[in-house]
């Protein structure tokens, strides 16, 4: 049996929670963190390190760590942002085949996705460890403003993994979702979300179950870094002025520059005052070692990071412009993100939302708790028992648990029908702080063969050895994880580790015998409480770091040549005339074989095995629309003058002061085996171009017989979902279960521990703190549902510099747009659009994704060859592209050269090299 | 948990059949004087029903089918949404578009007269300047329409904008 995860994929920290016995909750490792670093090393000794170990290794192996691989992702050798990160970065970046951007560490060459999804692995062998179970799908998150190619090889990264990505969810999504889920809230909130590498603004209309994104605006370049770079440059400017060295020349003593940055950074969101010393951060004149000692008061702090705020403050106003919104009528602001930890942040934004932000939750673990539970809210309805409440060994369900692993990893389950299962019962467990999980009963038994059977009680904890055998096959990649090791060291209940059994720490590398272990390296010597802190950092020994002459990681790169992308043929002028197009006999995009879409992923949702089908919850239970909890909304946005708002206005008021109507039923009309079809329907006329259709006529409601010209006076027009007299109203069926409240929501919103930066590897864990951070998952599970937008426009460039937008920003998702292109030369066989991301009319101020070639034209004279691209935008927010000529209907041979993406191809074989290093 | 319910899988490929000759109105269940809190809450019921998350555990076939048909949901509730989207479907579909094409759309985002300077400097210089007379600094304006007018002599909208500093120019110094 395996579960599915929500993965946080952060810039600086990653997280994973699952769904378990109804509830989401982030997944700890060995060690009882429930955060890893976003940090990937290549050790000489082992294929390479991720997570915490890595990270003890950003100082005394620079050249070979990669950290904020997030920003690098997806983008284009040639890139800004590209360009920026070689300058900043101690690790070496190279422009690797057709263009792609490649990270050269210890003598290999990594594409980005790779490194990604080295962490995606270390995750999931992590959480496979710590839960026992198979991990094979995966909801991934990533930020709202990411472009297509950076999802698009965010999703690779989890195929290599070994992960079925069910979806590329937006990181503010997720956390709408953990903030509002279950409640039956009505709000509208905004999900201000500051991460370590990017902002994102997202405004979201929760309505029930449904999660309707307004608008989402953000910048995939401003973060905690920079929080971070602000305060290591001004301690390079004071080492300057204080010793007339130049840090920026050492690599090796700026990251440690940048790392007490971060960490004083971290202090000062509850100190006033923070002092660091680097010890041995030079040599001066002689070889004499030059220690530094910094000040840093909270004041001078804010002045230097307040222009940073400002810039996030003024992408929130684009989101609400978007939404057509004003800022007085948002509900509630929900802060995601380390960086909101910053009293200034909060300050800042609560001034402008004019709302007192939610500061209870926790912001690092907020987006894979959203995850997870969207990741239940995808499977849970098709595989009614497969949420983890039967499998988890700690699970309290011994009659349910008897499955049977599937062993192939990106498998499905088989495909017999899965015994009957009660749906999760929101039992005692779903009491935020109730010990559930931790059930005192036997394990159930499991089918032997490839399977370990396991037991959770009378295991000892694992010794000291043990786990760092553990650890180590974790982090190796080659090693088949231990999804079973024999016997499994489990998580220990809670109180063991408060009963002072402290979970070790994961020994270090060998590598790292230099007298440098960075993880006690910001001793803080006093408490929180103190004012002054003070850091004491010895320098390695130069002759122990295991560096060659401290390279800045960009140097040694080959130039880049100028014309990489290697396109054949199409003539640059080639103009593509866009030209009117009819929509109204749109044939449906076929599925061309062998047709490449980006990213690899093909549009239409993957397969499902129909017999594992299952009703969708929301058949039988039809959607009831509690009576409203909070004032009656108004649904119009304000600033929209319209004769039919006025009207709105109006009904509202009316209804305001009559008591409330019975709830009007907004189920879909019941569709029964036996659903006639009408009778009006059935023939459709070909050709589709009749002016006028056939009166058709919907179920719940009369054939439709009047004309258009007749609909409007037409009163309630009776279709699909809209409220019809035959309708009964309805009353909400037994089973469903009392709404929590915001009973659970104490759970995700408690005070966070405070972050590793004080008390790293002293912090037990505390039985509370394992418990609180989960969100409960009463209702109905599985019935959430995310109504998403693209965050940014599409378009192709055409002539002159212009280009045209195709699909506009924030335009719901999935979509799907067409456009009719001519050929603009005589004879022309070959056609390139290139496909570009962003709002401005001009190609050059947005992103070029790539270019989509049409081969294999008749040669014509100009103009005669008409070809349609459509543009589509699936659910995980990727774009997939089609082209089809128009005279003949057929499929045209269309390759995409993608800037900063891995094609099929290519995807392909990383994911066969790496299966193969797991099997 | 009963198993998906075949009369709802026919009615989506019948629906899918025939969705390149529904409207917008139809598409929703709405009449054409329906009112934007109507189009939400059809929206909404909808997409209980067909949104592609709801449709999992459906046949291939069925899957693509409510693919289709959600993109052009979400099409036609975002042009309702929108009072000046909705009169240009409603003048369009008078003439037989079932949907709002894309010149349709194109009208929707206007072109800034920034849009009409091809060099970039020169560009970034206009709206610069563009904020420098917003702010009243019309020193700064002044200097950075120039930049501007230099790397691009014959644009209009540079000269435009140089007109308008001028003129709040010669208004403040009367003042």
């Amino acid at each position: 049996m395996a579960v599915a995860v929500g993965i946080d994929l952060g810039t600086t920290n990653s997280c994973v929670a699952v769904v378990q016995a109804g509830r989401a909750r982030v997944v700890e490792d060995r060690g009882g963190r429930r955060i890893q670093p976003s940090v990937i090393s290549f050790p000489p000794e082992r294929e390479f390190l991720a997570g915490h170990a890595a990270k003890e290794r950003l100082v005394s192996d620079a050249a070979n760590t990669i950290f904020s691989f997030k920003r690098l992702i997806g983008r284009d050798f040639k890139s800004p942002e590209m360009e920026r990160a070689m300058r900043e970065v101690p690790y070496s970046i190279a422009q690797g085949p057709e263009g792609i951007p490649i990270i050269r560490a210890r003598g290999r060459e990594i594409s980005l996705p790779e490194v990604s999804a080295m962490m995606l692995r270390h995750l999931r062998d992590m959480t496979q460890e710590s839960l026992g179970v198979d991990i094979d799908q995966a909801v991934i998150t990533a930020p709202a403003n990411f472009n297509d190619v950076q999802r698009a090889s965010t999703k690779v990264a989890g195929r290599i993994a070994g992960y079925n990505v069910m979806r590329i969810l937006n990181e503010p999504t997720a956390a709408a979702l953990a903030y509002g889920f279950g409640n039956r809230l009505e709000e509208r909130i905004a999900i201000y979300d500051f991460g370590g590498g990017t902002f994102d603004i997202t405004i979201v209309e929760l309505q029930g179950d449904i999660f309707e994104v307004l608008a989402t605006a953000g910048e995939t370049y401003l973060g905690g870094d920079d929080f971070d770079d602000r305060v290591a440059e001004e301690m390079r400017v004071q080492f300057l002025k204080q010793h007339r060295y130049d840090l920026a020349e050492d690599p090796v003593a700026m990251q440690r520059v940048r790392l007490v940055a971060e960490k004083m950074k971290c202090q000062l969101s509850s100190l006033e005052e923070v002092q660091a010393t680097l010890r041995e951060l030079a040599y001066g004149a002689g070889g004499a070692p030059i220690d530094f000692s910094f000040n840093l008061t909270r004041k001078k702090f804010e002045q230097l990071v307040a222009p940073l705020v400002d810039r996030s403050l003024k992408v929130c106003e684009d989101a609400l412009k978007l939404a057509g919104m004003d800022r007085a009528r948002l509900d509630n602001l929900v802060l995601v993100g380390g960086t909101t930890r910053m009293p200034l942040v909060r300050a800042k934004v609560a001034e402008y939302f004019g709302v007192k932000p939610r500061t209870e939750i926790n912001p690092d673990e907020v987006v894979a708790i959203g995850a997870a539970i969207h990741a239940y809210s995808l499977t849970g309805e098709e595989l009614p028992d497969r949420p983890m409440v039967s499998v988890h060994p700690m699970g309290d369900r011994a009659g349910l648990a008897s499955q049977t692993r599937s062993s192939k990893m990106p498998g499905r389950l088989p495909s017999s029908p899965p015994p009957p299962v009660p749906p999760p019962v929101p039992s005692s467990t779903t009491v935020a702080g109730a010990p559930g999980p931790f059930p005192l009963g036997p394990l159930p038994q499991r089918e032997p063969s490839s399977d370990v059977q396991r037991t959770i009680h009378g295991l000892p904890l694992p010794t000291r050895g043990e786990r760092g055998d553990a650890t180590a096959k974790t982090v190796a990649w080659g090693a088949k994880p231990p999804p079973v090791p024999h016997p499994i060291p489990t998580k220990p209940p809670p109180g063991v580790a408060a009963a002072g059994l402290t979970v070790p720490m994961e020994p270090l590398p060998e590598e790292t015998g230099l007298d440098v272990n960075f993880d006690n390296l910001p001793d803080v010597h006093s408490s929180e409480k103190d004012r002054h802190v003070v850091w004491d950092l010895p320098a390695p020994k130069p002759g122990a770091v295991d560096l060659p002459a401290p390279k800045p990681g960009a140097v040694d790169l080959p130039a880049p040549k100028p014309g990489a992308v290697d396109l054949p043929a199409p003539k640059p002028g080639a103009a593509h005339q866009p030209t009117r197009a009819g929509v109204g006999a749109l044939p449906p995009i076929p599925n061309v074989p062998g047709q490449k879409t980006f990213g690899a992923a093909p549009p239409p949702p993957p397969p499902m095995p129909a017999e594992t089908m299952t009703e969708p919850e929301a058949m039988a239970w039809p959607e009831i629309q509690p009576p409203p909890q909070t004032r009656p909304r108004l649904d119009a946005p304000t600033d929209l003058e319209d004769a039919s708002w006025n009207d709105i206005l109006g009904a509202a008021a009316a209804k305001a002061k009559t008591p409330p109507p019975p709830p009007p039923p907004m189920s879909w009309p019941a569709i029964s085996p036996d659903f006639q079809e009408p009778a009006a329907m059935a023939p459709v006329p070909e050709p589709v171009s009749a002016p006028d259709p056939p009166p058709l006529a919907w179920p719940g409601g009369e054939p439709e017989t009047t004309t258009r010209e007749g609909l409007g006076a037409a009163p309630a027009f009776p279709s699909w979902g809209a409220p019809t007299a035959a309708a009964p109203v309805l009353s909400p069926p037994e089973s469903v279960p009392p709404i929590s409240g915001f009973g659970s929501l104490d759970a995700i919103f408690s005070e966070p521990p405070r972050d590793e930066v004080a008390g790293r590897g002293k912090v037990g864990i505390e039985p509370g703190t394992r418990e609180s951070f989960s969100v409960s998952m009463t209702g109905k599970p599985s019935t959430a549902l995310l109504l998403d937008v693209t965050p940014r426009a599409l378009g192709v460039a055409t002539t002159g510099g212009y280009c045209d937008q195709i699909i506009e920003r924030n335009a719901a998702i999935p979509v799907e747009q067409t456009r009719l292109f001519t050929t603009s030369h005589d004879d022309q066989t070959e056609v390139a659009v290139e496909v570009v991301q962003g709002e401005s009319r001009r190609t050059e101020e947005n992103t070029s994704l790539g270019r989509v070639v049409l081969a294999g034209l008749r040669p014509a004279p100009r103009g005669d060859i008409k070809i349609r691209v459509t543009f589509e935008i699936d659910t995980d927010g990727i774009l997939g592209v089609s082209a089809r000529n128009e005279e003949t209907g057929e499929a045209q041979a269309t390759r995409i050269v993608l800037s900063g993406g891995l094609d099929d191809t290519q995807v392909e074989v990383l994911v066969k090299k790496y299966a193969a290093k797991t099997s | 948990m009963s198993a998906r319910d075949p009369g709802f899988d026919s009615y989506v490929m019948k629906i899918s059949a025939v969705l390149d000759r529904l409207d917008y109105y139809r598409l929703l269940g709405l009449g054409e004087s329906a009112k934007l809190a109507d189009v939400k809450k059809a929206f909404y019921s909808i997409a209980e029903k067909f949104h592609p998350d709801r449709n999992r555990d459906a046949s291939k076939e069925v899957q693509a089918a409510v693919y289709a048909i959600f993109k052009r949901i979400n099409e036609a509730y975002r042009v309702l949404c929108d009072p000046q989207r909705r009169a240009a479907y409603d003048a369009s579909l008078k003439q037989g578009n079932m949907r709002l094409d894309q010149e349709a759309r194109k009208t929707a985002i206007p072109k800034t007269p920034e849009d009409t300077i091809s060099s970039r400097e020169a560009r970034q210089f206009y709206r610069q300047a563009a904020e420098a007379l917003q702010k009243g600094n019309l020193m700064q304006a002044e200097l950075h329409i120039k930049v501007a007018a230099s790397r691009e002599p014959g644009s209009a909208a540079i000269k435009q904008l140089e007109a308008r500093i001028r003129a709040e120019k010669a208004s403040k110094k009367k003042a």
